[in-house]
């Protein structure tokens, strides 16, 4: 286990080093990944003065702020990353070293991380700043433990997702389309778009038991204190869930995966 | 200079024959983009219909507006993306591995190599999800368009095609400093602002997306449909050529700084 965490580590601080090198591509995911937030949460702003909405106008843009942050916080790049690597056949390179490639692949997340959310402070910072006084959270010190564990449990839940998700490459032979795929029901399942209390009741329950929920919507809900301790819970048992069985999936496709996998020239 | 035209005429129905034939041979792909285009496409309906679930108008404007306002947007979109897929995005990747050099040599006109040396015939059914929307949408709001509305609808969707193909070209321009497309990431985000009617942001924001000129892209082409014509429809052609022979400036200035990655 401790060697695990010094691979881990070592990655980490290779995947700083390389992405210290393209500041400003950090820059502008930062900002990218802020538009489109910014611009619903205006839209909905204006319906809200049409209209009598579930959520207030202060907690329609701490909704829309936290999600900029849960979004940077919770992404990785496994699906692009390994999948590209199962399609172009370089991931044999990847099966012949002495550990798993999840460590390495871990490592690189939280390496990236590190250095985009440190972009991510400065523009957030402005963001609260001016709009400071519109922001509405309410937490306790267990509502804070909650939301640090959702988030932290959110980011693994996605990693083992998209790792999960690219295993299917070896079978599909594509990972574009399943990265179109993800993308466009991580947009609207996870709360980026649109929170999910404002969705009707139904479509609501029916998010609740996926996996998306858990990589923004759910950390928000806790910390805007949306949801009572049953709820919370029930969510940690739906998201604990969610991680067991993706990680079995993951395991028993990769094997079995690697059986069928050839590559070219490598 | 009608033999030019149909020669480049003659040279994108090949580039589309071979481009229908890749998607052919990666059918999974293609299917699945296809799919993604229609949740897509119920996504943000699926989000203008909660704008509107307790209230009839947002901003002074109906559900059937706004539907219309991202019917056009897709369809122009879809239009544009049929004819330079993602060309304009792996234009920092095309500099950066040297490919560049290898349009440059060859005896068509550059901004026509790096804007169409692929297409994207699936965008197709996207054209045809934005028709079927906005069809909804007219019937809906119970419009008749005449037939002089329809032409100069026609008329400023031209100049909407061009003036989006113009903005995308501009910015994907920066690849030959950055090498990379994030600038235009950033671009092609803030250009889904499109889909919505600009009267729906504050005043200060239509007026940024006026100087840019995104707001001929649909919600001038969607006023249009609705009967209100105003000064915006009639410089919407003038717009759409000032932005076109600016980035195509902006291309060759570019190129004159360019120097090949190989020897």
């Amino acid at each position: 286990m401790i060697h695990k965490i010094k691979l881990i580590s070592i990655f980490i601080q290779t995947s700083i080093q390389s992405e210290w090198q393209y500041r400003l591509k950090s820059v502008v995911w930062v900002i990218n990944g802020s538009v489109t937030p910014i611009l619903l949460m205006s839209i909905w702003l204006v319906v809200s003065q049409a209209s009598k909405l579930s959520l207030s106008s202060s907690q329609i843009i701490t909704y829309y702020l936290l999600s900029i942050i849960m979004g940077r916080i919770t992404q990785v790049w496994s699906l692009e990353d390994v999948g590209r690597d199962i399609r172009m056949g370089e991931f044999s390179f990847k099966m012949v070293k002495p550990y798993s490639y999840l460590l390495e692949e871990m490592g690189k997340s939280i390496g990236h991380k590190i250095i985009r959310l440190a972009t991510l402070v400065p523009v957030m910072g402005f963001l609260f700043l001016i709009l400071r006084s519109h922001i509405q959270i309410e937490l306790s010190l267990s509502g804070v433990l909650f939301a640090v564990f959702a988030i932290i449990l959110g980011f693994l839940l996605n990693f083992i997702w998209e790792n999960f998700l690219a295993t299917l490459v070896f079978y599909l032979h594509e990972h574009d389309s399943l990265q179109y795929l993800n993308f466009a029901l991580y947009d609207f399942l996870s709360g980026r778009l649109i929170p999910l209390a404002l969705l009707p009741l139904f479509v609501h329950q029916i998010v609740m038991f996926t996996p998306y929920r858990y990589f923004i919507s759910f950390p928000i809900e806790i910390i805007q204190g949306q949801i009572p301790l049953s709820g919370i819970l029930q969510g940690f048992l739906i998201l604990t869930t969610f991680l067991i069985f993706i990680s079995l999936f993951q395991q028993i496709l990769l094997k079995n995966g690697i059986k069928k996998y050839s590559s070219f020239g490598h | 200079m009608p033999l030019r035209i149909r020669r480049y005429f003659w040279l994108i129905i090949k580039i589309l024959k071979y481009s229908l034939i890749g998607s052919l041979e990666y059918r999974f792909q293609t299917v699945v983009r296809i799919v993604r285009m229609f949740i897509e496409s119920f996504t943000v309906l699926f989000i203008i219909s909660t704008f509107f679930q307790k209230s009839q108008t947002v901003a002074g404007l109906s559900a059937d507006t706004v539907i219309l306002t991202y019917a056009i947007f897709n369809l122009i979109w879809a239009t544009l993306y049929f004819f330079i897929s993602d060309n304009l995005i792996d234009l920092g990747d095309v500099i950066r591995k040297g490919d560049l050099d290898f349009f440059l040599i060859k005896p068509v006109d550059i901004q026509f190599m790096i804007s169409s040396n692929q297409m994207h015939p699936q965008n197709i059914v996207r054209m045809l999800i934005g028709i079927v929307i906005a069809l909804y949408a007219v019937s809906s709001a119970q419009i008749s368009i005449t037939p002089l509305y329809f032409i100069i609808f026609t008329m400023t969707a031209f100049s909407s095609l061009l003036i989006g193909y113009s903005l995308l070209l501009f910015i994907s321009i920066f690849s030959f400093w950055t090498f990379s497309n994030e600038i235009y990431e950033l671009a092609n985000t803030s250009f889904s602002m499109a889909r919505y009617p600009l009267e729906i942001f504050p005043k200060n924001v239509v007026t940024i997306m006026t100087i840019i000129p995104m707001i001929f892209i649909s919600t001038v082409p969607s006023r249009v449909l609705l009967g209100h014509v105003d000064y915006l429809t009639f410089i919407a052609p003038l717009i759409a050529v000032i932005t076109f022979a600016s980035s195509r400036y902006f291309l060759f200035f570019a190129l004159k700084r360019y120097s090949s990655a190989s020897s």
